[in-house]
C-alpha cells in the first residue's frame, strides 16, 4: 500500500512538472526574439523599445485597479490575460540604410507551427510590407506579432496573452493611452525641417 | 400513659410496666449505650492524578474560562449597544413629540364651561405653558439630533469621500513608471493595429 501511495505521489509530481513545463514552453512560444536586431540601434536614428512583462506588468495592471476610473477599467479589462508586450521601433534617416535580412529572420519565426497568419499588406509605396500573426492555444489567443517594414522604418510588436484585438485596436487616442499615429509621423512639420 | 416515664423513668406508669414485665425476656444484658459508628470516607490510595490528566484539566478549565468570558464580553457589549440604541431612539422620539406637542394648541376643555373674560385669559395662559414646554423640550433634545443641518453635515462627507479619493491616485515612482511603459507599449500596439486595419480595409 505504502508503495502504491509513494508511485502515486510520484506520478502526480511528475504531471504536475509536466503540465508547468508545458504551459511555460506554450507561452513563451508566443514571444518573439528580437536579439539579431541589436546592431540596428546604432545605425537608426530613433529608437522606441519597450519591454513590459512580469513583475512590471502586473505593477501596471494594479495601478489601473488603483485608478478608480472607468476608462481604467476598460483598459484593464482589456489587458486582463496580457502577459507581455514587447515593442521595437527603428527610424532610419535614409532608405535601405538597414539589412532587410534580419526582418526576414524575424518573419521567419512566424512561420513555426503554431503561428496563424492573420494579415498581409504589401505596398509598393515606400516598399511597405506588414504582416501579423496570430497564436491560438486552443480555442484562446496566446499571442499576437506585428511586423512592418518600411523604406525607412522597422516597427515589431509581439504581444503574448489573450487579447482583444479590435479592442486594443481602438484603444488609442481614446482612453488614457496616448494615439500615436504613425503614418502622419513622416508628414509632421517638424520631420520636413 | 406518662411520657416521662416512658423517657428517664420517672414517675409511675402501670401500662409500660405491665410491658416492660411481660418483654423482660428480650430485655439487653449490656447498659452501656452503643458508640456511634466511627466516620468514613472512601479513597482510593491507588488513585494519583497525572501530569496528562493535570494538564488536560487545566486546558479545558482555561478553555472553558475563555469562553465564558468571552460570552460575558459579548453579553456586555450587546447590552451598552442596546442601551445606546435606546437612547438615540428615545431622543429621536422626543424630536417627534416635540413636533407633534407644537402644532396642536388647542384650549382645554375646562376654559369652555368658564365665562368669556375668564376664557381669554385661559387661552393666553395655555398658549404660554405649551409654549415654555416646547422650548423645555427643545433644551432637552441634544444639539446633534435637534439640528437637521448638522445631521446632513455628518452624512454628506461620508458620501463624497470615496469619489475624491478616486480622483487622486499616489503612485511611487515605480508604479508611475510600469503605468508609462504600458500605456506607451498599449499606444504603439493599438496604432499598428489601427494601421493594419486601415490598409486591410482601404484594400478591400
Amino acid at each position: 500500500m505504502k508503495t502504491f501511495i509513494n508511485h502515486s505521489f510520484k506520478f502526480i509530481v511528475l504531471s504536475a512538472f509536466m503540465l508547468i513545463t508545458i504551459t511555460a514552453a506554450n507561452a513563451q512560444d508566443a514571444r518573439l526574439r528580437f536579439d539579431n536586431l541589436k546592431g540596428l540601434e546604432d545605425r537608426a536614428r530613433d529608437v522606441v523599445e519597450v519591454n513590459i512583462d512580469g513583475k512590471l506588468l502586473s505593477l501596471a495592471k494594479r495601478v489601473l485597479v488603483k485608478v478608480n476610473d472607468q476608462d481604467a477599467k476598460k483598459v484593464g479589462e482589456a489587458i486582463k490575460g496580457l502577459e507581455g508586450i514587447y515593442v521595437r521601433i527603428y527610424n532610419f534617416e535614409n532608405a535601405n540604410e538597414y539589412n532587410i535580412a534580419d526582418i526576414d529572420l524575424i518573419r521567419s519565426q512566424l512561420t513555426l507551427p503554431g503561428w496563424v497568419k492573420l494579415a498581409n499588406v504589401r505596398s509598393k509605396k515606400n516598399n511597405q510590407k506588414i504582416d501579423v500573426y496570430t497564436m491560438f492555444t486552443g480555442d484562446v489567443m496566446s499571442g499576437v506579432a506585428v511586423v512592418i517594414s518600411e523604406d525607412k522604418s522597422i516597427a515589431l510588436v509581439n504581444v503574448i496573452g489573450p487579447i482583444d484585438i479590435d479592442l486594443l485596436a481602438e484603444l488609442g487616442g481614446k482612453l488614457n493611452i496616448p494615439r500615436i499615429d504613425i503614418e502622419n509621423e513622416e508628414e509632421t512639420p517638424q520631420d520636413k525641417e | 400513659m406518662k411520657e416521662d416515664y416512658l423517657w428517664d423513668k420517672t414517675g409511675k406508669d402501670s401500662e409500660i410496666e405491665k410491658l416492660e414485665n411481660s418483654l423482660q425476656a428480650f430485655r439487653s444484658t449490656n447498659t452501656t449505650p452503643p458508640a456511634l459508628p466511627a466516620k468514613t470516607f472512601a479513597f482510593d490510595k491507588g488513585f494519583v492524578p497525572t501530569k496528562t490528566a493535570r494538564r488536560s484539566f487545566q486546558f479545558a478549565f482555561a478553555a472553558f474560562a475563555s469562553l465564558a468570558l468571552v460570552i460575558i464580553s459579548i453579553g456586555v457589549f450587546q447590552i451598552v449597544r442596546t442601551d445606546d440604541q435606546d437612547l438615540a431612539q428615545n431622543s429621536a422620539e422626543q424630536m417627534s413629540n416635540k413636533t407633534i406637542v407644537e402644532k396642536p394648541i388647542s384650549v382645554p376643555e375646562e376654559s369652555k364651561e368658564i365665562s368669556e373674560p375668564t376664557i381669554t385669559k385661559a387661552k393666553f395662559t395655555a398658549k404660554r405653558q405649551i409654549k415654555r414646554r416646547v422650548v423645555k423640550d427643545k433644551k432637552q433634545v441634544p444639539t446633534k439630533i435637534s439640528d437637521n443641518k448638522t445631521i446632513a453635515k455628518d452624512i454628506k462627507p461620508k458620501v463624497v469621500k470615496p469619489e475624491q479619493k478616486s480622483e487622486t491616485v499616489i503612485l511611487t515612482e515605480e508604479e508611475q513608471y510600469a503605468y508609462d511603459q504600458l500605456m506607451t507599449a498599449l499606444a504603439i500596439t493599438s496604432s499598428k493595429l489601427k494601421l493594419v486595419k486601415d490598409k486591410v480595409q482601404g484594400l478591400e
